[in-house]
Parts: structure tokens; sequence; C-alpha cells
């Protein structure tokens, strides 16, 4: 008798704290994907980096791309401006490009042509196009909306020393990939790999944080790989002296500093 | 050059950025002058849908460059043309150009220079053994040339036909050309031979007994010359379905065998009999064995 209460408490106690256990050790897909969108790309109020970024074609010829890039976060709707000025290839130095993203509609885009001196609106009908010509999307750089895909906490596991949780995501719209496998840091948030795979299920491209540091609060990838497993095409990315909250106004993000580059952030 | 349909360059997407960079102004048809505009036009091109396109006129580094040099025709007289101009601007310019020519045109001029004269040099040696080989059967230069007027008269016929369509002496053809001298020799062989031995079993002296001679040629018609003609029916026939073939190669070799098959049977069978008859007395007098 007594070793039958024994076991009823105890089975009991387990059902009674096995859930409460989970929930603590385990937040939901979307919970994890939420602060992971956070981290990744609404750190700080505002953001100001210097951007490397070689496009490397299947044949290892490479196009480097070398730039400044702001980032405003303004309000809760997670509306964001970036402004991205080209300090290189030296012929193309003072091309400069503006975004103005909206997590619920197409982004408006516009590029200087500093020769012509002149604006010209970008067609921004897709959020998935290249992101000045690399294997990064627009939405790679600026970030997608949470309720874009649905996601499923698949498992924990360990990746380069780092506890990660397993997420797969499933676009709701038809888009260019079919399926998405994120492994984000269960600490810091950040993606610390990430798969696309298309309808058949083949690998389409492979995201990989190759560096991650601190500045501040705020962990940050300043090294990063995007590979296109169907072309051979790579593009690598090197994030430079990252800083946050550093006090960028909405002005700058507008058609007259697109023309005029802010030489208080721009240098 | 009037042969060149289209060129495509990287300065056609230049002119092209040009113009839709100033509204659609024609004024703007034109390569800009300063190549930081050219630099930054491309740039703005790499950030567009397909920057990939541009793989096709550039290499990657921007560093070499590429045109696209479309012909209107196939003919090999237009590569041809294409190819000595290259060669004209490289010898008056010290520039690293490589001309890669390819497609249908190439084909043909290649063609033309390494298959096709080696494809008539060999039918005319073809058309010679062929000649020789039936002098040494027959043991009779004479027999050999009679016999070989329905072949010559088939192929000329074939051929002459051929060129007055306006057709190209071309793949499928060339590769029958050999291959017709076989088939249409086949049936004159058979009948000389039929009729030189049914002389020799009735023991008629052609040469000067015409009845005989004919005897013996409309015996020789009427037998082995009906197997002729089933055979030359029936392979034409068969080669006939090929002239329904949706491919023109095929629709060639097709009209190609049915006509060279009902030919030479037919000049065979009526026109090798009317020679011999009128060449008895050249022909029987000497060269005849026993």
């Amino acid at each position: 008798m007594m070793l039958l209460r024994q076991i009823a408490i105890s089975l009991l106690a387990a059902a009674a704290a096995a859930p409460a256990l989970a929930r603590a050790a385990e937040p939901s897909a979307d919970e994890i994907v939420s602060r992971s969108l956070e981290s990744f790309y609404y750190a700080g109020n505002d953001m100001r980096t210097k951007v490397q970024m070689k496009l490397i074609n299947p044949q290892g010829k490479v196009r480097e791309r070398e730039m400044t890039m702001l980032r405003i976060n303004l309000g809760a709707a997670g509306d964001q401006r970036y402004y991205i000025y080209f300090h290189g290839p030296t012929d193309v130095k003072g091309t400069s490009l503006l975004v103005w993203k909206y997590p619920v509609k197409e982004d408006d885009r516009w590029i200087f042509v500093p020769t012509l001196r002149l604006v010209k609106r970008i067609a921004a009908d897709d959020k998935r196009s290249s992101f000045v010509g690399s294997d990064f999307t627009y939405e790679d750089v600026s970030g997608r909306d949470l309720s874009d895909e649905t996601h499923a906490l698949v498992r924990k596991e360990s990746l380069g020393g780092r506890p990660t949780y397993v997420i797969e995501s499933k676009p709701k719209a038809a888009v260019d990939y079919a399926r998405r496998v994120s492994w984000i840091d269960a600490e810091r948030w950040l993606p610390l790999k990430e798969e696309y795979f298309d309808v058949r299920n083949e690998a389409l491209r492979t995201f990989t944080a190759d560096k991650v540091e601190q500045t501040g609060k705020h962990w940050t990838i300043t090294a990063r790989t995007m590979k296109n497993l169907q072309s051979g095409h790579r593009t690598e990315v090197v994030f430079r002296e990252v800083e946050y909250d550093v006090g960028l106004t909405q002005d700058i993000f507008t058609e007259r500093y697109l023309r005029d580059a802010p030489s208080q952030w721009v240098r | 050059m009037p042969v060149v349909g289209k060129t495509i360059s990287v300065s056609d997407y230049v002119i092209r950025i040009n113009r839709v960079l100033h509204d659609d102004d024609p004024k703007f048809d034109a390569v800009p002058d300063t190549a930081d505009t050219i630099a930054q036009y491309l740039f703005l091109f790499s950030m567009s849908a397909k920057p990939s396109d541009l793989d096709n006129v550039v290499d990657y580094p921007f560093e070499k460059a590429n045109i696209w040099v479309q012909l209107k025709t196939w003919d090999a007289a237009a590569m041809q043309s294409v190819i000595d101009a290259t060669a004209e601007y490289r010898r008056l310019h010290s520039t690293a150009l490589d001309l890669k020519p390819a497609g249908i045109a190439y084909f043909n001029l290649v063609w033309n220079h390494e298959v096709l004269w080696d494809m008539v040099k060999g039918f005319l040696l073809a058309l010679v053994v062929v000649l020789v080989i039936l002098a040494l059967d027959f043991g009779s230069l004479k027999w050999a040339l009679v016999g070989y007027v329905p072949l010559l008269f088939t192929i000329l016929l074939i051929y002459g036909v051929v060129g007055f369509a306006g057709k190209d002496f071309d793949m499928p053809i060339s590769v029958l050309s050999s291959l017709s001298l076989g088939m249409a020799v086949d049936f004159s062989i058979h009948f000389i031979s039929r009729l030189r031995q049914r002389l020799a079993e009735t023991g008629a002296d052609a040469g000067r007994d015409l009845s005989a001679l004919k005897e013996a040629l409309l015996w020789t018609a009427a037998r082995p010359g009906k197997g002729i003609m089933r055979n030359a029916v029936l392979f034409a026939a068969a080669f006939s379905v090929m002239l329904f073939a949706p491919l023109t190669p095929y629709i060639t070799v097709g009209a190609f065998i049915v006509s060279m098959m009902l030919m030479s049977a037919l000049l065979t069978i009526l026109y090798l009999p009317a020679l011999i008859v009128l060449m008895r007395g050249w022909l029987f007098r000497t060269g005849r064995p026993k």
C-alpha cells in the first residue's frame, strides 16, 4: 500500500511538473523566431556599420563591394529605413541606395546614380530579389515578418559549441523556397545557420554565421556567408565598425541625403 | 556586313540603360562618354532583377567582353566572310580578339571544307573502281561499259534533279551517293550475267542472229527481269514510307532511294536491252567468252 501511494504521488508530481519544466526550457517556435528577428534585424534603435561584400562566382572570380549601411527603426509596427552608400568599386563610388521597409507591404527603394546626379525609384515588387547582385535577398538583409511563415521547433542541438533551437519554417505564400531550417542560438537569439530547400526538397541556399561578436549589449554577426548551392555562387559579408544607438535621425533616410551623403555617418 | 542579322554586346545593355534612365528619350540611344558612367550603369543593372543576363556579354571581373554575332543565313559562305573580316580586323588592330564560330553556318562551312570534298573524291573513286570490277567480272571492258550505263544515267538524272531543284549537296545526299552506286549497278550486273549465261546455254550466235539475241533478251527481261522489278518495287515501296517523315533528311533519304531503285530497274530492263541490240556488232565481235 505504502509503495503504491509513493508511486502514485511521484507520478502525479511528475505529471504536474513536466509541462511546467517543458515551458521553462522550451519557448514556442514563434517565440524563438520572434526573438531571433528582434536580435538579428532590430537590435538597438539605430545601427551604423561598414560592410564589405565579396561576390564569388563558381570559378572563384570575385566582385567586391564596400559600403556603409545605416539603419533606423521606426515605431512598434516594425517599419525600418536603410541607407546604403557604396564606397567601392571606385568607379561606382557615391552610388547610394535607400530602402523604406514595411513589414506588411512591399518596400520603397530608390537609387542615386552619381554621374547623372539622378535619383531613380527602382522596382521593388519582390522582397525575394537579389540584394545588389549578391546571394542575399532584400529580405535576408532587412528581415522577413514572423507571420510570413509557419514555424515549428524540431529539436535542440549544439552547433559549433553553441546551444541552438532548430526551427523549421514554411512560407505561407508561394516563394522561391518551400522550407527553411534555422539553427537559432538559444542565448543570443541570432541565427547561426539556415538552410533553404525547394519544393523537391533539394537544398537551395545555405546561410552561415561565421563570426559573432558583442557590441555593447548587442550580439552581432560580423561575418556571414550565403551560398547558392544550385549555381555555386556565394557571397561573403563582413561587418566592421559596428555601432548601435549612435543617434541617427529620420531625415537622413530621405532623397536629399541620398543625393548628398551625410558625411557625419558615411566616411 | 549584310549577312549579319544581329549583334549583342554589353554596349547594347549600356545604351538601353542610358535611354531608360533618361525617361526613354531616343536622344540617349548612345554609349555615355565616361567610363564611370558606364560602370555605374552596369552596377545599377547588377542590382536589377536578372543580373546574370550580363554574364553572357562580360566576364565576372569585367575584364573581357563578348560580342554575339548572329547570321541571317546558314550559308557557309556567309560564315567564311565573317571569319575573314575578323581576321582582317585582327591584322589591323592588335587586340586580344578571339572568334569562336558555332552553329549551322559554321557546321556547313566545316562540312564543305573537310567532309564534302572527301565525299566527292570518294564518290568519283568508287565510280572508277566499280567500272574496273565490272570489267574484271565480265572479263570484258565493253560489257562493263554497257552495264555501267544504267548506273551512270541514274546517278546523272538524280543529281541533275537535285541540282535543278536547288537542293544543296548536303549530308544525307552525300552519304547516300556512295551507297547508291552499289544499288544502281546491282540490277545491270544481274541482267547482263543472266543474259550472257542464256546465250551460252542456247549457243545462239548473238553477233549475227538478231532474233536469237531478241529471244534471249526477252527471256532475261521476263524471268530474271521480273525478279529485278519486284525487288525494285518492293524496296521503293518500303522506303517511300520515309517520304512522310517529319524530318527533312528522312524525306531526302526516302525520295533518293525510291527514285534510285525505280530508275535503275527501268533503265536496266528497258534501256539496257536496247543498247545491247544497237551495239550488238561491237559487243559480240570480240570479247565474247569461249
